[in-house]
């Protein structure tokens, strides 16, 4: 089987039309390489959620990319002063183009240390948006 | 559907273009916007993401990893960038996606402007058959054979090599660039040739279509430049000799070509505008031809800009690329046949960051740069001092253009071009292209388009 890539719109706007056209409400694949979630709204249209596994340092301090160029909508989390704890998989924000939401998911528990872009900014794929360090 | 969008005014209208490309044509184009007073957006993939030129864009958006195929050719990802940025239309410069139909055809789709043919002319043209039809029909000289695909009949083979005479090249009706052809000298290789070219093109190209052709052997390649408006206006901006060639990639490009005639060439210009008014062809283009003992050949036409324009605007004093997105928004050519006039002789060199002996292309940092400056010198680049050429794309660091009054005089400021540039860090080939600007035939124009790589073979055994 050839491999496909979790970064590619392509391959998640052909997911999206082929979960929507057969009734499936959702999929999810975790790989190597990353890691998808589609969810198909009843209302039509699909959200998104996809995260890089990021690559750690000797500290264990993974840093979230954008997986998708678009604007950055970070979650409601209060990380001024000091970090804040979440777990793995809970959203940390979105990557909006026009009315898709990308969800950004935690790849791993941790503390969340750094947002490192302002709330609507534009962003390239692959920009880092967030430190996150692992948890013992 | 592409004819449609191409004459509703309304949707030519644009004030930001998204340049879909990278390195000196992403610098070039934006350039032009700019004097234009458009705003400009810049895509990236990952391995260009630190290219100053972003950094003067309006927008610069990384939309994909390093490798083309995920970035610079990933169509949706450009589309959502456009979307992203509000860009009304796309440049896709040469090269990538810019001969794409369904590149075009999508962003027209999407209610924005590609800078470039309808998608409907891009597909004719990518046709080798199709776009032969069309030339034979607007009267522009063609190859010495059929306009139609080769059948399976052995026997409607063998007949029409005979016709045409020996020898004949068989070539894939999808193929391009030097790919998907095979010369065949006599009628005992006649059958096997065609055989695995059908494969090969099957393969390659997704078409098992092929034509047959007179092969010429000692051709010159000469090019006809075009840009015609939305409005039924074409003219033809003179012509160029780019028969210095290795393995198919130009190396040198000049305007005019030396030793033709203009009561030769300019039949075969006017042959050309028309073309492209049987065609509705908007946008810039060039017709590629074989010339050889006095006569033109078609052999295809480039439905984009060429990575040698230059040579053409330092001669005709018009800058094509502003010309080229001024008529993508709609407006008149500003110019007629009669006010292009073609001046002095320009050169173009293409500064490749390659090996100057094996050409094996060389990835690297230039650590320093010295550009050649001076009257009649123009560089077209992107690069400089602390650059980091990658090695994912082509290997075109810089282009080198001179203009003078006369040939001779071009290539004397080359040589001294050539001379007082500079690069270090990485390897080029400046040196290969200094000792060629030494060489004696090429001074006196005695080349054809196998000249360079018999040059290259005699240094080697030298």
């Amino acid at each position: 089987m050839s491999a496909f890539s979790l970064t590619d719109p392509a391959v998640i706007a052909a997911l999206s039309e082929a979960l929507t056209r057969a009734g499936v409400d959702g999929l999810e694949i975790i790989g190597p390489a990353g890691h998808i979630r589609i969810v198909v709204s009843p209302l039509g249209g699909a959200e998104v959620s996809r995260s890089a596994t990021a690559p750690e340092n000797s500290a264990g301090t993974a840093v979230v990319k954008a997986p998708i160029a678009g604007h950055f909508r970070p979650a409601a989390i209060d990380i001024d002063g000091e970090a804040h704890e979440v777990a793995e998989g809970e959203n940390l924000g979105f990557i909006a183009i026009g009315p898709i939401l990308v969800p950004l998911i935690a790849p791993q528990a941790g503390l969340l240390r750094r947002q490192l872009v302002d709330p609507e900014a534009l962003v390239g794929f692959g920009m880092p948006l967030f430190e996150l360090q692992k948890t013992p | 559907m592409s004819a449609s969008v191409a004459t509703d005014m309304s949707n030519l209208r644009f004030d930001t273009v998204l340049i879909a490309n990278r390195g000196e044509i992403a610098v070039r184009i934006q350039r032009a916007c700019h004097e234009l007073g458009l705003r400009t957006v810049m895509i990236c993939s990952e391995a260009d993401k630190s290219a100053e030129y972003g950094h003067t864009a309006e927008h610069f958006l990384c939309i994909g990893p390093s490798p083309a195929a995920k970035s610079y050719l990933n169509q949706d990802a450009i589309l959502l960038a456009a979307k992203l940025t509000g860009a009304g239309a796309i440049h896709p410069g040469y090269g990538f996606l810019s001969e794409k139909a369904s590149f075009a055809d999508a962003i027209a789709r999407a209610g924005l402007v590609f800078v470039g043919p309808p998608a409907s002319a891009i597909a004719t043209m990518g046709d080798k058959i199709a776009a032969k039809r069309a030339m034979i029909a607007a009267g522009v000289p063609c190859v010495p054979g059929p306009d139609q695909a080769l059948p399976d009949s052995r026997d409607v083979v063998e007949q029409t090599a005979r016709e045409i005479g020996y020898p004949v090249i068989i070539k894939a009706a999808g193929g391009g660039g030097g790919r998907g052809m095979r010369v065949v000298s006599g009628p005992e290789h006649l059958h096997e040739a065609v055989a695995l070219t059908r494969a090969e093109a099957h393969q390659a190209f997704g078409s098992a279509e092929l034509y047959m052709e007179k092969f010429l052997q000692h051709p010159r390649h000469i090019e006809i430049q075009v840009i015609c408006d939305s409005h039924g206006n074409a003219v033809w901006l003179g012509h160029r000799d780019c028969s210095m060639q290795r393995r198919h990639q130009k190396v040198v490009e000049e305007a005019p070509a030396p030793g033709i005639a203009a009561d030769v060439i300019d039949p075969v210009g006017q042959a050309c505008v028309e073309a492209c008014r049987q065609i509705g062809y908007c946008g810039v283009g060039t017709f590629e031809f074989l010339y050889e003992d006095g006569r033109f050949y078609f052999i295809e036409m480039n439905t984009r800009l060429q990575v040698e324009h230059p040579v053409t605007e330092t001669t005709s004093s018009v800058d094509i690329v502003k010309a080229q997105i001024s008529v993508a928004q709609g407006r008149l050519l500003e110019f007629d046949q009669a006010e292009v006039e073609c001046k002095g002789h320009s050169i173009e060199c293409r500064i490749n960051a390659e090996d100057p002996d094996s050409f094996l292309p060389s990835a690297g940092t230039i650590e320093t740069l010295s550009l050649p400056e001076g009257p009649g010198i123009r560089v077209d680049t992107h690069i400089h001092a602390g650059y980091r050429v990658s090695p994912y794309y082509d290997s075109l660091i810089a282009k080198l253009i001179v203009h003078a009054d006369s040939r001779p005089a071009a290539i004397a400021t080359m040589r001294e071009a050539l001379a007082a540039m500079q690069i270090d860090g990485i390897s080029t080939n400046l040196p290969f292209l200094r000792a060629l600007f030494e060489d004696e035939a090429f001074g006196r124009g005695e080349t054809d388009i196998h000249y360079l790589e018999h040059w290259l073979t005699q240094r080697r055994l030298a």
